[in-house]
């Protein structure tokens, strides 16, 4: 009876996988010359700064941190919108760590960008790579009204890749909207900001439901994001006041980046 | 989780990550684990519903279940025995995509950080190479802390080695345990900003997080750091992460 009831489990786990993940959570990218790249969500304003941790990834894919030939990394810029506004090329010098401060690098028509993923060269034909690709999946690192030190958060999804110079979005998403439900208790006081991204190529629409005592939720605002672009959704928690959120969308993994303010704080984490 | 100067804390929710997958809401008992070097002790220390959600902090669990540095929190379905000889294999709250977890930090009088935590126990025996890309600068404290949990309630130290990955010089070695989150300072090393250590452990593997504080006390900074097998996405990534490994603990070690 009990070898019935795992196989009847087994088979109702395979029959939702193939409803709700029917494809890799991302895809391969279609060259194999291609990097892979995080988008990074950018907080640049008279309370944020972004840095960005710069580290020679083939060399660390490779056994040597000690990079004597020029190596060159791209920084692609996107906009909220998932437009691109512009490239950078930054020369990673030859020493361990390379602290990019991305403020600096946004002049001109960078100037309104909300994302940026970070190409190395690619490594094909250095390092035999068993079918895999060289992937930046950060570190960013945000720092709130000068307080000196920054919270650190890794990429959030694989989401473009780099293929013989064309951007390739690498998400998947499915036909059946589905829950992602914050693994977080909001605690006021404290404003949250939850900083989605689009890996996919389609325009993804995303609802939020925020619930006080998790027996009821409430449908709130939704919005849309293109395909590469970006959205933060604010919720603010009183004191003593405790939520839940969880956002429904097509998206495999809809996991947001979240920042919790509070008391002239912050905290970034995955949520 | 403890490490000196900061109160832990875990929050757990009764929600599963997806509306899909693993829907249990029968209620449950939460034990709180710990190892004693020879069994894993259990006590219960709450119940949940569906729908719950609790806020369990260090100062109020008994400082020698804490001995470690590390106490587990597992829900159960059913009751558990107050000593194991292995830690519970049931997985209760489990999905995978997302993986079902909850948030442990830190906090103290200002401030709060977060890390999405869950822990599947490690081999008794495997090793670890990581590099630590965020040592922090100015009026701020950089800890490395390594987070272990094995089934075999042993607690068992070993050597971690620090190393200067640039020209692979030697910096220092000290020591981990199983069944331990074990806090290394690292602002005695005198990192630059352009270094990045790497550190190698041949027989104790482990999750390692880098730690800042303020010294004012009003940010705290929390962030586990990439195994090896993360510069890499798609095809055999176990395969890459054992070449690289091999490849930089050759050097690593013949320094």
């Amino acid at each position: 009876m009990t070898d019935v009831l795992i196989k009847a489990t087994k088979i109702k786990r395979r029959a939702k996988l193939l409803l709700f993940i029917c494809k890799k959570l991302t895809k391969a990218p279609s060259n194999s010359s291609a990097v892979i790249s995080d988008l990074f969500p950018i907080r640049n304003n008279n309370l944020w700064k972004t840095e960005f941790e710069l580290l020679n990834v083939l060399g660390l894919i490779a056994g040597e941190n000690n990079q004597k030939d020029p190596y060159w990394v791209n920084f692609y810029f996107y906009d909220s919108a998932g437009g691109l506004l512009g490239i950078r090329e930054i020369e990673i010098k030859n020493i361990g760590r390379t602290t990019i401060k991305i403020m600096n690098l946004m002049d001109h028509e960078l100037k309104k960008a909300a994302t940026f993923a970070v190409f190395h060269p690619s490594i094909l034909g250095k390092v035999e790579m068993s079918g895999s690709y060289l992937a930046e999946r950060g570190y960013s690192g945000y720092e709130y009204q000068n307080l000196g030190v920054k919270g650190y958060v890794h990429g959030n999804l694989d989401a473009v890749a780099l293929s013989n110079g064309k951007v390739e979005p690498l998400g998947n998403s499915g036909f059946i909207p589905r829950y992602y439900t914050v693994q977080h208790c909001l605690r006021g006081p404290a404003k949250y900001e939850f900083v989605f991204t689009n890996p996919t190529s389609k325009t993804i629409k995303i609802t939020l439901n925020i619930s006080l005592n998790k027996k009821k939720w409430l449908a709130k605002k939704s919005f849309t994001m293109n395909s590469l672009g970006s959205h933060t959704f604010t919720v603010d928690i009183e004191e003593n006041e405790k939520a839940y959120v969880r956002f429904k969308s097509k998206l495999y993994l809809g996991r947001p980046v979240v920042f919790r303010i509070s008391n002239d704080s912050m905290d970034v984490f995955h949520g | 989780m403890k490490t000196p100067n900061l109160n832990g804390f875990c929050d757990l929710v009764y929600e599963s990550p997806n509306n899909w997958e693993n829907r249990i809401q029968k209620p449950i008992s939460l034990y709180l684990l710990w190892s004693n070097g020879n069994r894993w002790l259990s006590k219960k220390i709450s119940e949940m519903n569906y729908g719950d959600e609790i806020r369990l902090v260090t100062n109020s669990i008994d400082e020698k279940c804490l001995a470690t540095g590390l106490a587990l929190i597992y829900p159960s379905l059913e009751p558990i025995e107050p000593e194991l000889s292995t830690l519970p294999s049931r997985k209760v709250w489990y999905s995978e995509i997302p993986a079902w977890r909850n948030t442990s930090g830190f906090y103290n009088e200002f401030t709060q950080v977060s890390y999405q935590s869950d822990i599947e126990p490690l081999p008794s025996k495997a090793s670890l190479l990581t590099f630590h890309p965020f040592i922090q600068f100015g009026d701020v404290i950089n800890n490395l802390l390594v987070l272990n949990v094995t089934n075999d309630p042993k607690i068992q130290s070993g050597k971690i080695s620090m190393f200067n990955s640039f020209d692979k010089s030697f910096v220092a070695d000290t020591l981990i345990s199983t069944n331990s989150l074990t806090t290394i300072p690292l602002d005695v090393y005198s990192f630059k900003p352009t270094d990045l250590p790497v550190f190698y452990s041949p027989e104790i593997a482990g999750i390692p997080f880098g730690l800042g504080i303020a010294k004012s006390g009003k940010m705290l900074s929390l962030e586990h750091t990439h195994p090896p097998a993360s510069l890499v996405l798609h095809g055999n990534r176990r395969a890459i992460q054992g070449k690289i490994k091999k490849s930089w603990i050759e050097k690593l070690v013949k320094t």
